[in-house]
């Protein structure tokens, strides 16, 4: 009986640690066709813009850069900036994502521009590294093409069991 | 999958509304069908799955299967995007499928492990889900 009681207290634990961990986020997978479109606010709630659209570094999969059309806010007519998908904040509103970047106006007006679609200029680190810099994420160098790096794979961290 | 750095490699970023419609053709040069929908894990911005429509190359009319990002080869060939997938007739035929727009069920690893085991790409829990 007392085996059963610790049990279930540590059942409710674990959910209420779930619980914790997934308010704020976004616990689905994102269709990316559903992206463009999406309106972008700030923590004031102040709309920014739209997602124009979403880059991905081809080898290990990784959304590099979603691209924010910012509109009017700036009062510079429409401008584009690149944006590293982790410096967003990702929460469910009803069925979909609600997207949240931490900005204001100052903030995007001096933000790395995107001309047109030459995205290809995104993909060296040279280019894109600044822009990480910029809103403040860290820089991870793209995985090699098939294997996962080394660090990963010699990580001590045990993969959990199903 | 036997993958040789060079054939690899698109050295361009993918815009995401520009990869729907790609054609993907199998190692034997057959056209199994074109991307769908790309699935992206919302934490940490890796697309975990694309989603496959399989043509009539089945004979089975047309099939949504969700295939691990890594399966795929992606390469540049003149100037064009090619996505490669090493997979026969057969192997799509047994491949698990999507049915419409339910990407919700292909969140948790419970669902998505399988996939990966199936298509032989190594499944990497979610930071989060390794935390637990």
């Amino acid at each position: 009986m007392a085996l059963l009681a610790v049990v279930l207290v540590g059942a409710n634990l674990a959910s209420a640690a779930d619980e914790k961990k997934t308010a704020g986020s976004y616990p689905a997978l994102v269709a990316a066709s559903e992206i463009k479109g999406t309106g972008v606010k700030n923590l004031k709630n102040e709309d920014l813009g739209k997602i124009e659209e979403v880059l991905i570094e081809p080898d290990g999969g990784q959304v590099r850069f979603v691209v924010v059309e910012v509109g009017g806010f700036l009062g510079l007519g429409a401008t584009k900036v690149a944006v590293p998908w982790t410096a967003f904040q990702l929460s469910k509103d009803g069925n979909k994502p609600k997207w949240v970047l931490d900005a204001d106006k100052e903030r995007l007006k001096n933000a790395p521009k995107v001309e047109g679609k030459n995205y290809e200029r995104l993909y060296t680190r040279a280019a894109a590294e600044p822009v990480f810099v910029y809103w403040r994420i860290i820089w991870v160098e793209p995985s090699p093409s098939t294997s996962i790096s080394p660090s990963l794979s010699s990580s001590p961290s045990p993969s959990p069991s199903p | 999958m036997n993958t040789t750095e060079t054939e690899r490699g698109a050295a361009t970023l993918l815009a995401a509304s520009e990869i729907k419609g790609t054609k993907v053709t199998n190692f034997q040069n057959q056209e199994i069908g074109d991307i769908d929908e790309v699935l992206i894990e919302p934490d940490m911005g890796q697309v975990r799955f694309a989603v496959l429509s399989v043509g009539g190359f089945l004979g089975l009319g047309s099939t949504r299967v969700a295939v691990p990002w890594r399966a795929f080869q992606i390469v540049k060939a003149s100037g064009k995007v090619k996505c490669m997938l090493d997979a026969t007739r057969e192997h799509l035929e047994k491949a698990p499928r999507v049915d419409g727009k339910n990407y919700e069920r292909l969140y948790p690893a419970a669902a998505a492990e399988p996939i990966f085991v199936y298509w032989d790409v190594e499944w990497i829990a979610e930071p989060e889900t390794a935390a637990r």
